[in-house]
């Protein structure tokens, strides 16, 4: 209800009532109620806002918000019991609730007088406006990065330099909630730790592992601490960050180290453990190879004997200095061109009579072709694939060793190659194998296989990882071990002369019929073995007039062809095949001539293509299949 | 002392047949001690064409037992003898060609047993 003051006091007191208001230490506006536009501004206001006492009212006027206020006056009129406005005073927003409104009619007007408490939910809204430019110039020099966080978390600023350091912009950020945005997994526990120190008013330094925008992870020092707002209540945190990667890296990698001096200790204790034992073994045995030396009958057995200890040797050896190598982590091997072809046959060639000698059974089988030449660290490889078998015979007493080389693919770059190795020995524990599978086969799970029997299979899987491969490990205690390896290497293109070798196990050349013309029986072994592992039937002729003699009387897809030979050469012979029997069948000459004129000789009597003895079996395959791509099947 | 031939190339040429390696070695062992007195005639009689013959006969042989310090000096005598050219060189070029591969062919035997 509108008190009329003019019924109530006369002008004189009204003008002491207003200035009175006007003075008032309380917090109180004095409205128009017409317009609703403040008119008188309380000291007591004027101090809070931090207006001046001659302009409150106008300052008053400019600071409000025109939607809210229109809002608020029409709560007024209502008579709404509860009615809020705020103000928004530089940069900051006051809130306000209404104690009393007193509408009061001077006679002239009616005034409303408004006793106000200032909200204790006030929030600032508007932070980063009169935040940064007092701060930014310091953190800037500090290089400290501000972020302001609510009570729930979610971002409300964040300055340049902080943008710089996590990868994202600000718009990126504000509004996002901030442990969402850059902590792992498993920090849950701690930031909600650090959360209950700030309301309970507390500050902290801490330092946390975060994740930058391109997810990579960096090392922040943040100080924390609790803000309030105007009223005093905390309305979230405020944190300075200090980008401190470099320094933790730092440390981190010290700690590594210090853990790898102490597992490579342990390691090298062990090893040498392992060598004394071994070394101590053959020791033995040799003492006992003298003096069955001194004894006619048991001669033949020291010779056996001698072989053992010296593979016993050799293996010490070989582990110790792969040991060392990996261990040390010792940069890349060079790569040399090799002919992958003959490794698993060297492999087959040393290992087959000492399994035989065991009485096992040696399960061999390799399609790698015998001439694939590609580009690679032969020696790690090789290493790697003999300590795989050194310990499946080491391993194994009775029953079988497997070692199967696989071609896989040829993708054009590269050869994709699968190993396996086998045997029906010991076999290693569960919790070895789980190790030895582990994704990351660092010197930590190296380290528990080391002993015993996971050994030499640690050796290989660690080499095997260096050399970009993957192995793969089946093992039943009492049953036996397999390793299985899939391996990359580098193709090499064909240049000039260089054998490069596009393996050949795609074709099939079975049902062909080949003329074999050769006088030197090397070279024939050596060829009509080639050609009948390939099922393709042979017919030989030791000379150029022979050879003519079978052309006469037979059907040949193919004609191979030495050009010296006695009675009558290859030239002549085919001279003879173009010009007087004009016979069209592919002739390769086979020649042991290095000479560019031979070769020219070759093409100029009709030749279709020639190949320089000793040949390697792909080049004479390529040849066969271009010269007859009819006739060889293609799978 | 390291043995004067590698059969490296050979396994790998056969496949890993070591039947047809030893094959290749007895062959090897049986023809190759005929080829060199068919050389050192070829020498003493100054038959160039004929010890050009025998030469390039045997150089297939000689690359397939992996006689690898043979193989520059039996093309260096083909080349000599065909072009008629430093014929000085030919008798010690001869003379090494005929030590080593005899001696790979002793070696051989014992190995094989042959």
């Amino acid at each position: 209800m509108i008190q009329l003051l003019n019924n109530i006091a006369p002008p004189s007191l009204q003008a002491a009532y207003f200035a009175s208001i006007q003075n008032a230490q309380e917090h109180i506006v004095l409205l128009d109620y017409s317009t609703f536009q403040p008119m008188i501004v309380s000291a007591g206001l004027t101090n809070y806002l931090g207006f001046s006492k001659n302009t409150a009212a106008d300052q008053f006027a400019k600071c409000i918000d025109e939607a809210e206020w229109s809002i608020f006056e029409s709560d007024i009129r209502s008579d709404k019991k509860k009615s809020t406005f705020s103000l928004k005073v530089d940069h900051s927003y006051y809130n306000f609730n209404i104690n009393t409104a007193q509408p009061i009619d001077t006679g002239e007007k009616i005034v409303l007088v408004l006793t106000l408490e200032h909200s204790q939910t006030a929030l600032q809204k508007d932070l980063s406006s009169y935040l940064i430019p007092n701060l930014d110039k310091f953190l800037t020099a500090m290089q400290l990065g501000l972020m302001v966080v609510d009570t729930e978390e979610k971002i409300l600023l964040v300055d340049n330099l902080f943008c710089s350091i996590v990868g994202y912009t600000q718009d990126e950020l504000v509004g996002k909630v901030a442990s969402k945005v850059f902590l792992h997994a498993g920090l849950d526990e701690f930031i909600e730790e650090q959360n209950k120190n700030r309301t309970k008013g507390k500050s902290d330094v801490y330092e946390l592992p975060i994740l930058k925008k391109d997810k990579s992870k960096i090392w922040l020092r943040v100080t924390g601490m609790p803000l309030y707002d105007v009223a005093g209540k905390m309305i979230g945190s405020i944190g300075v960050h200090e980008d401190i990667t470099l320094m933790k890296t730092a440390e981190e990698s010290l700690m590594s180290l210090r853990k790898s001096e102490v597992i490579q200790k342990r390691m090298n204790d062990k090893l040498i453990d392992r060598m004394n034992s071994k070394i101590q073994s053959s020791l033995s045995e040799l003492l006992l190879v003298k003096s069955m030396l001194k004894m006619p009958e048991t001669i033949q057995f020291a010779e056996k004997r001698l072989d053992d200890i010296s593979n016993q040797m050799t293996s010490v050896l070989g582990y110790t200095n792969d040991f060392y190598k990996i261990l040390n982590e010792v940069a890349e091997e060079e790569k040399t061109v090799f002919n992958m072809g003959g490794l698993p046959f060297k492999l087959k060639e040393i290992y087959s009579k000492r399994i035989s000698d065991k009485k096992l059974d040696f399960r061999y089988y390799s399609d790698i072709p015998a001439s694939l030449f590609v580009k690679g660290e032969e020696f790690r490889m090789f290493k790697a694939l003999q300590n795989l078998l050194e310990t499946a015979i080491d391993h194994t007493e009775k029953g079988f060793i497997g070692f199967y080389a696989e071609f896989v693919k040829d993708t054009g770059t590269a050869i994709q190659l699968r190993f396996k190795i086998e045997d029906s020995g010991s076999g290693i524990s569960k919790e070895q194998v789980a190790s030895l599978q582990h994704k990351t086969f660092n010197l930590e799970q190296f380290s528990k296989v080391f002993q015993g029997v996971g050994f030499g299979i640690a050796l290989s899987r660690r080499i095997f990882d260096l050399l970009g491969g993957r192995m793969s490990i089946k093992s039943v205690e009492g049953f036996g071990t397999q390793c299985s390896i899939e391996l990359e290497l580098e193709k090499l293109e064909k240049k000039g002369s260089q054998v490069i070798l596009k393996p050949n196990t795609f074709q099939d050349f079975a049902g062909l019929k080949v003329l074999l013309v050769e006088d030197n029986m090397m070279c024939a072994l050596m060829t009509n073995n080639l050609l009948r592992n390939k099922g393709i039937e042979v017919d030989g002729a030791e000379n150029g007039l022979a050879a003519l003699k079978m052309v006469r009387e037979n059907y040949y897809d193919l004609i191979l062809m030495d050009i010296q030979m006695p009675v009558m050469n290859g030239f002549e012979a085919v001279s003879i095949i173009r010009t007087d029997l004009q016979l069209k069948i592919p002739i390769i000459a086979l020649t042991a001539a290095d000479s560019v004129q031979d070769h020219e000789k070759c093409k100029l009597v009709g030749f279709s293509d020639f190949l320089n003895k000793p040949f390697d079996s792909a080049d004479l395959f390529d040849k066969i299949c271009t010269l007859l791509p009819k006739q060889v099947k293609n799978h | 002392m390291s043995k004067s031939y590698d059969l490296s190339k050979l396994v790998a040429m056969s496949g890993g047949n070591m039947a047809f390696v030893e094959k290749m070695v007895l062959t090897f062992i049986s023809l190759a001690p005929q080829s060199i007195a068919d050389i050192n005639t070829a020498l003493n009689e100054l038959d160039y064409p004929k010890l050009n013959a025998a030469a390039h006969k045997l150089k297939p042989s000689l690359d397939f037992m992996g006689i690898g310090t043979l193989a520059q000096d039996i093309r260096v005598l083909e080349l000599n003898v065909a072009n008629l050219q430093n014929l000085e060189t030919v008798p010690e070029l001869v003379k090494n060609i005929s030590e080593t591969c005899l001696q790979a062919c002793e070696e051989m035997k014992q190995e094989y047993n042959a």
